[in-house]
């Protein structure tokens, strides 16, 4: 119960802070649409994915992947910056679980992405495949994405004082992840060696669930990405909660 | 009553520069209820580490820290629920109002009647009028108000204030004087401050500890203190260098202790009044070039038991955020 008063507590003053600032809120909606279009209507015509699906279904369903997983990984990033600018400690040293502490962004985030979900796909409707008919799936796919990416920036920002390491390991090793992971291209147009890298990476299973509830469409049967994101989010939830309350101290 | 804060053989090890760093150094103290304590001690003395173990953010290599009983490494959520902080630097949300801030603590704790307490607590700090300012275009010493009054906001048993006027131009100093002051007397309550402002331990708290190098090196009152090193202190200005005169001021009544320095003589006397005229007759004009009476300080008590002087005590200053 007091789990659940302290993630509100956390929320709510996440929530404030996108009040707050209203053009990080309006960049949040404005950025990816942008995107998508200029991908979609712009180099569509290049990239002829066959299989009657146009390349701006294809692009608008994974780029919004692309999205909640960079804004997960921009919860990790804050602590650093809370860390670094003092606030941290007045969290860290409140009678609340560290549990709490990590839900409380997760949740935060995961509010931000649903409404940019809602928005984004019902703009993107009038002129792609996408809907929400499945929405219950999406928000799951949603949920578990924001959980793993979330506790991954945890993570990092667990062993990394500065902010600089961090843009840096997420340019290094997070971005590549990402292309290769069926946000952009489709995963077996890829070389053999890079399939199989494909495969052992977590952000295709979250593409595929979220592809096949705003789009219908899956390469993978959808039991294995759900159970496999089910595990992977879980366990880095308890990973990051166990480094939080040994690293964030000291 | 028994003490407010107890630490036991408390000693805390860092890893700086690839080297084993001591500190805080097997520091024992115990705390007094209902009163004003305070950590005395230059740039680099401890005081922060020290602060630090008592609130949980770190954890003591050695010893042990008692919160009315309350063994801090072991019941860590009990001992953060008495514990009121202002840190050295601010630990505030920018972004968000002084409301917000102290509401968004309020929720931390779970107190009950949120809305009345953060409205007092921003009343008896003086910030009802910029209560709704984001805490971004307050003022330094607003900060440290906001701070302070959210410290008290849940009612804790003791408040830990690191540095509170660190940084803080007279008039904001003095104003938080006035509301630590004012903690003590509205309620039950202890307050732990630190400090390397010799000015600030002296006109504030009612006990001291100095500290240096991790250690404590002496704790009392501040007029224990000083009156124990003697009470006065009689400075004569040599023209040369006298071992002799030395000597004979040695052996005279009411001479505690001759110190040579740079050529001048500190005289550590009980009494000045009764001591300043025996004295003048030990002397001629043509040895002494002038004579100066003062009062010791805490500056004193610190270079009579650490045996350097104050100043030159503290570590360069680190680099902290702005
Ligand atoms: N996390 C840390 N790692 C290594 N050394 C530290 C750390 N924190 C403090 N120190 C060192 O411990 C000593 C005491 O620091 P501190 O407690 O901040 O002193 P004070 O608050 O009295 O100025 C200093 O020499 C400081 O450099
Ligand atoms: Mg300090």
């Amino acid at each position: 119960m007091t789990l659940l008063i302290d993630t509100y507590t956390m929320w709510l003053r996440e929530i404030l802070r996108y009040k707050r600032n209203w053009r990080y809120l309006g960049f949040q909606f404005l950025f990816p649409f942008m995107i998508i279009v200029l991908l979609g209507f712009g180099f569509g015509d290049l990239i002829n994915l066959g299989q009657n699906i146009s390349y701006i279904d294809f692009i608008s369903s994974g780029f919004i992947v692309f999205m909640i997983a960079n804004g997960g990984l921009g919860g990790g990033f804050n602590l650093i910056e809370e860390r670094n600018n003092g606030f941290l400690r007045e969290v860290i040293v409140a009678p609340v679980s560290r549990a709490s502490i990590i839900l409380g962004k997760i949740a935060g985030r995961a509010t931000l992405s649903t409404a940019q979900v809602i928005v984004l796909v019902l703009v993107l409707s009038t002129m792609a495949n996408l809907s929400l008919r499945n929405f219950h799936i999406t928000l799951l796919s949603l949920i578990l994405m924001t959980v793993l990416f979330v506790c991954v920036g945890v993570i990092i920002a667990a062993y990394f004082q500065e902010a600089e390491i961090y843009r840096t390991i997420q340019g290094m090793v997070v971005f590549p992840l990402m292309f290769i992971s069926g946000i952009f291209f489709p995963i077996d147009r890829l070389p053999l060696w890079l399939k199989w890298i494909s495969y052992v990476n977590p952000i295709t299973y979250a593409v595929e669930l979220f592809r096949f509830s705003v789009l219908g469409r899956n390469t993978l049967p959808i039991w294995i990405s759900t159970t496999l994101l089910v595990v992977l989010s879980t366990s880095t939830f308890f990973l990051s909660v166990w480094l939080f309350d040994r690293k964030f101290r000291e | 009553m028994p003490p407010a804060i107890i630490l036991k053989g408390v000693t805390k090890r860092f890893r700086k520069n690839k080297k084993e760093f001591t500190a805080v150094d097997n520091i024992s103290l115990e705390i007094p209820r209902g009163k004003i304590f305070g950590l005395l001690g230059p740039n680099g003395a401890g005081k922060t580490t020290t602060i630090s173990m008592i609130c949980t953010l770190l954890t003591p290599t050695k010893g042990k820290i008692l919160l009315e009983g309350i063994d801090v490494t072991k019941d860590t959520l009990e001992a953060r629920k008495r514990i009121g902080l202002v840190f050295q630097e601010t630990t505030l949300d920018l972004e968000l109002t002084g409301r917000q801030n102290l509401d968004f603590h309020a929720r931390l704790f779970k107190i009950d009647n949120r809305k009345r307490k953060v409205d007092e607590a921003l009343e008896l700090v003086g910030l009802t009028k910029d209560a709704d300012v984001t805490v971004r275009q307050y003022s330094g010493g607003m900060k440290r108000r906001l701070e302070i009054s959210r410290a008290i906001i849940h009612e804790p048993a003791m408040i830990l204030l690191d540095e509170p006027t660190l940084g803080l131009d007279p008039v904001s100093r003095r104003g938080i004087w006035e509301y630590i002051n004012m903690l003590i007397e509205r309620k039950n309550v202890t307050v732990l401050l630190t400090t390397h402002y010799l000015e600030e331990a002296e006109r504030l708290c009612s006990r001291i500890a100095i500290i240096d190098k991790g250690k404590v090196v002496v704790q009392g009152t501040p007029e224990a203190l000083k009156a124990k090193i003697g009470n006065d202190i009689i400075i004569l200005s040599l023209k040369r260098d006298d071992p002799k005169l030395a000597a004979r001021l040695r052996e005279m009544k009411g001479v505690k202790r001759v110190v040579r320095e740079n050529g001048d003589l500190f005289l550590y006397v009980k009494d000045v009044d009764k001591t300043i005229v025996p004295l003048m007759k030990l002397f001629s004009e043509a040895q002494v070039s002038g004579l100066q009476i003062k009062r010791p300080s805490l500056d004193d008590v610190f270079f009579h038991y650490t045996g350097h002087k104050y100043e030159d005590a503290a570590e360069p200053e680190r680099k902290v955020n702005a």
